[in-house]
C-alpha cells in the first residue's frame, strides 16, 4: 500500500518532469537555433527559459515548505512532563491513552494537532499565608519579623478563630504533583489558586475545631491531620487532579505574638507542675523503698524476737534443771547463796547507791525522795 | 491541466477557506454554540471538530468553559446572635449555558463578576444571620456547622447562577474568619486573662497531685508496716506457744522456778542507771544488821 502511495506521491513529480524534459529538449536544441528565427522568438525563448527557472525555484521553495511543514510537528517531551495531543481541540484518548510520556514525538502542526505539555512529576509548592503576619521576603531571609500592633488589622493581618472563640495564626506549605494532567490543565483556569483556596479553608475549618491551646501545644498532630484530611477531601470534591503526600505538608500554628507571654507563663507553670508532680513521685519511691526496708526489719525483729523467747525458754528450761537438784538438796541454801550472787551483781550494775543505816533504837527512817526525770539545769545568772 | 503546481496550490486554498467557512475546532477547555442568521440554537457545542455554514448564516460564539476563580471582599456581617463576623468567600464558577451566558453578560466576564460579586455578598449576609456565632466555631463536632454555613451559601448562589446567568457555581468556600479589629484587641486581653488562671489551675494541680502522690505512698508505707508488725507479732506468738511447752518444765518446782525468775528481773532492771537505796534488811547487807546497835548504845 506504502509502495503504492510512494509511486502514487511521485508521479506529479515525473508528470512535472515531463515538461522540464521537453524543455530540456528544447533547450539542447537551442546552440544551433535557425539563422531564419525571427528576433519574437528568441525573446519568448528568453521568456520561457526565465519562467522555466522560476519554476524550479517555486517547486523547491514547495517541497521545502511541505518538508519544513511536516518537520514542525517534531517535538519532545521533558523528562518531568507528559503531553496531552488535541485532535482539532479534544483529547485524542482518555485517562493514560490522552498523554504522551517522555521522548520524541511527531503530530500534525496546528490546527489539526496540537500540544500541550504539563508538568505532570514536577513538585509544586504552595504556601498559605492567610492565617499568617505580613512578613516581607526581605524580613523573611534575614530572620525577623516585624513588630506586633495591639490590634490585628484585618487588611493586613491573617489569623484563624479558634474552638475556644480565640485567635492564632497558622502557615501551611503543600507540596504537590499533577496526577491528572487533563483535569488540571483544561478544567481551571488557575488551577494553583484553587488549590490554594483549598487549604485556606482548611487552615480554619480546622481552626474552628481546635482550642488554641491544643492546636499549638497539646494536640498539634491532631490539628495537622485535620487540616490534611480536609485538603485532601477538597482536592477529591473540586476534582483538581492533583496528588500529595500528607507527611510532606507543613503546618505551623502559634499564638498571637500580642500574648506570647502569657503563653510562656502557661509553659513554664505547667513545667512546673511536672516538676512537682515528678518530685513528689520522686519522695513517693523513696518512702515506699524506706518503708519496704523498714518493714523488712520489722519482720526480722519479729523472727529475732520468734528465735529469742524460744532459746530463752529453752535455756531457762534447761537452767531450771541443772539447778533444781541443788535446790531439792538444801532450799534455804540455794536461795541465799543465789540471792547474794544476784545483788552481788546488781550492785555492781546500780549507777546510785544509798544505804541507811537502822536507827539505833530500831524505828524506821523516814525518807523523802525527789524524783525528777532530767536533772534541774542551773539557772543562768541574768546580763547586767 | 497546464500546470500541476498551481492547481495544487490553488487546492490547498480552497481547501483551507473551505474549512475556515465550514468547519471549526471547539478546544477542550471551551464550549460553544452557533447562531444561524443571529438565532441562538440550543445545542451547547462539546470540544472536536465541528460543521457550520459560512458566515454570514452562522456565527460560532466561544466560551472559556474552565472554573473561574473569584472572591468577594473581607467585611464584616452579623451572626444570628449579633456577633460583628468577618467573612470572605471564594467561589470557583464556570460557563455551563453559554447561550444564556451570553444573553446576561453581553459585557462579558467582568460584567459576570459584578453579577456575582453581588449575589455571594447577598448569600453570604443572608446565611452568616441565620447561625449563631457558635456554629463556626466549637469544640464539639455536632454543633459545629462550618460545613453546613458553606452548603447553604453555595446552594444560594449556585441556584440564582445557573438560572439566570448560566453558571455553574462549582466551588464556594470560606477562605477567612476573622474579628473586626477593636475585638482583636479585647481578644487578647481575654486570652491574657485565660493563660493566668491556666497558669494558678496548672500550681495548684501540681500541689494537689504531689500531696496526692505522697499520701499515697505514706499510705502504702503504713500499710506495709502494719504488715509487717502482724507478721512479726505472729511469729513471736508462735514462739512464745512453742515456748510455753519448755516453760512446762518448771512446773516440776515453781518455787524455784519464781525464785530464779526473780533474780533474773531484779538483775535486768539494775542494768539501767538505776538507783539503790538499801538498809540492813538486804542482802548481803543484812549482815550489818545488829552492829550499830552497840555503837549507838555507847
Amino acid at each position: 500500500m506504502s509502495d503504492r502511495e510512494h509511486s502514487h506521491s511521485h508521479g506529479p513529480n515525473d508528470h512535472s518532469h515531463g515538461p522540464g524534459e521537453t524543455n530540456h529538449h528544447h533547450h539542447s536544441a537551442a546552440p544551433e537555433p535557425s539563422p531564419e528565427l525571427p528576433l519574437e522568438d528568441s525573446s519568448t525563448q528568453a521568456l520561457s527559459d526565465a519562467l522555466k527557472s522560476s519554476f524550479v525555484v517555486v517547486r523547491m521553495v514547495m517541497a521545502g515548505l511541505i518538508v519544513l511543514f511536516f518537520a514542525s510537528g517534531i517535538f519532545t517531551v521533558g523528562p518531568q512532563e507528559v503531553a496531552i495531543k488535541l485532535l482539532f481541540g479534544a483529547p485524542t484518548g482518555s485517562g493514560e491513552a490522552a498523554l504522551l510520556k517522555p521522548g520524541l514525538h511527531w503530530s500534525f502542526p496546528y490546527p489539526i494537532n496540537e500540544i500541550v505539555k504539563v508538568p505532570k512529576d514536577k513538585v509544586h509548592e504552595v504556601i498559605s499565608t492567610v492565617g499568617w503576619y505580613p512578613v516581607t521576603k526581605e524580613q523573611q531571609l534575614a530572620g525577623q519579623e516585624p513588630p506586633a500592633g495591639a490590634t490585628l488589622n484585618p487588611a493586613t493581618d491573617g489569623y484563624t478563630l479558634t474552638a475556644d472563640g480565640n485567635i492564632m495564626h497558622v502557615r501551611t506549605t503543600l507540596r504537590f504533583t499533577i496526577s491528572d494532567p487533563v483535569a488540571w490543565e483544561f478544567n481551571f483556569t488557575n488551577a494553583t489558586e484553587l488549590v490554594q483556596n483549598a487549604i485556606n479553608n482548611s487552615l480554619h475549618h480546622a481552626s474552628s475545631q481546635f482550642t488554641v491551646d491544643k492546636a499549638t501545644r497539646q494536640d498539634i498532630t491532631g490539628f495537622k491531620e485535620k487540616l490534611v484530611n480536609r485538603v485532601q477531601a477538597l482536592v477529591n470534591a473540586h476534582g483538581l487532579g492533583i496528588e500529595f503526600d500528607p507527611r510532606s505538608c507543613d503546618v505551623v500554628a502559634i499564638p498571637p505574638r500580642q500574648v506570647k507571654a502569657a503563653f510562656d507563663a502557661v509553659l513554664e507553670a505547667e513545667n512546673d507542675k511536672r516538676k512537682t508532680i515528678n518530685t513528689a513521685e520522686g519522695d513517693a519511691n523513696t518512702t515506699r523503698t524506706k518503708a519496704q526496708a523498714e518493714a523488712d526489719a520489722v519482720r526480722n525483729a519479729g523472727r529475732a524476737e520468734a528465735t529469742r523467747i524460744l532459746q530463752t525458754a529453752d535455756a531457762d528450761a534447761k537452767y531450771f534443771l541443772a539447778r533444781l537438784p541443788e535446790f531439792q538438796r538444801d532450799p534455804k541454801l540455794f536461795r541465799d547463796r543465789r540471792l547474794t550472787e544476784t545483788m552481788a551483781a546488781v550492785l555492781a550494775n546500780a549507777q546510785e547507791k544509798y544505804f541507811l543505816v537502822e536507827r539505833a533504837d530500831g524505828t524506821p527512817r523516814e525518807l523523802r525522795v525527789l524524783l525528777n526525770r532530767e536533772p534541774i539545769k542551773p539557772i543562768a545568772p541574768k546580763q547586767p | 491541466m497546464r500546470n500541476p503546481v498551481t492547481f495544487v496550490i490553488g487546492l490547498i486554498i480552497l481547501v483551507i477557506f473551505g474549512s475556515i467557512s465550514f468547519f471549526f475546532q471547539v478546544r477542550q477547555n471551551e464550549v460553544a454554540f452557533l447562531t444561524t442568521f443571529g438565532k441562538a440554537s440550543d445545542e451547547v457545542i462539546k470540544p472536536g471538530l465541528r460543521f457550520k455554514l459560512p458566515w454570514p448564516i452562522q456565527k460560532v460564539h466561544r466560551f472559556d468553559a474552565r472554573v473561574n476563580n473569584f472572591e468577594g471582599k473581607f467585611e464584616e456581617t452579623q451572626t444570628q446572635d449579633g456577633r460583628n463576623l468577618m467573612v470572605l468567600v471564594y467561589v470557583g464558577w464556570r460557563v455551563s449555558e453559554p447561550q444564556k451566558f451570553h444573553r446576561s453578560f453581553p459585557g462579558g466576564m467582568d460584567d459576570a463578576k459584578r453579577n456575582l460579586e453581588s449575589l455571594v455578598r447577598s448569600a453570604k449576609n443572608a446565611t452568616v444571620g441565620q447561625h449563631p456565632f457558635n456554629h463556626f466555631i466549637n469544640t464539639d463536632p455536632a454543633q459545629l456547622k462550618f460545613d453546613l454555613i458553606e452548603k447553604e451559601m453555595l446552594a444560594q448562589v449556585s441556584g440564582t447562577a445557573k438560572e439566570k446567568f448560566g453558571l455553574e457555581v462549582k466551588v464556594l468556600g470560606i477562605k477567612r474568619l476573622g474579628f473586626p479589629e477593636t475585638v482583636t484587641q479585647k481578644v487578647f486581653d481575654r486570652m491574657k486573662e485565660e493563660r493566668q488562671r491556666l497558669v494558678k489551675q496548672f500550681e495548684g494541680e501540681g500541689e494537689r497531685e504531689a500531696a496526692k502522690i505522697r499520701s499515697a505512698a505514706d499510705r502504702e508505707r503504713s500499710e506495709l508496716l502494719a504488715r509487717a508488725e502482724a507478721e512479726a507479732t505472729k511469729s513471736r506468738g508462735e514462739a512464745e506457744a512453742k515456748a510455753a511447752e519448755a516453760y512446762k518444765t518448771l512446773e516440776r518446782n515453781p518455787e524455784l522456778a519464781v525464785f530464779l525468775q526473780k533474780l533474773a528481773s531484779m538483775e535486768a532492771v539494775s542494768k539501767e542507771r538505776a538507783t539503790l537505796i538499801l538498809d540492813q534488811n538486804t542482802p548481803p547487807f543484812d549482815l550489818l544488821r545488829g552492829t550499830n546497835v552497840p555503837a549507838s548504845r555507847k
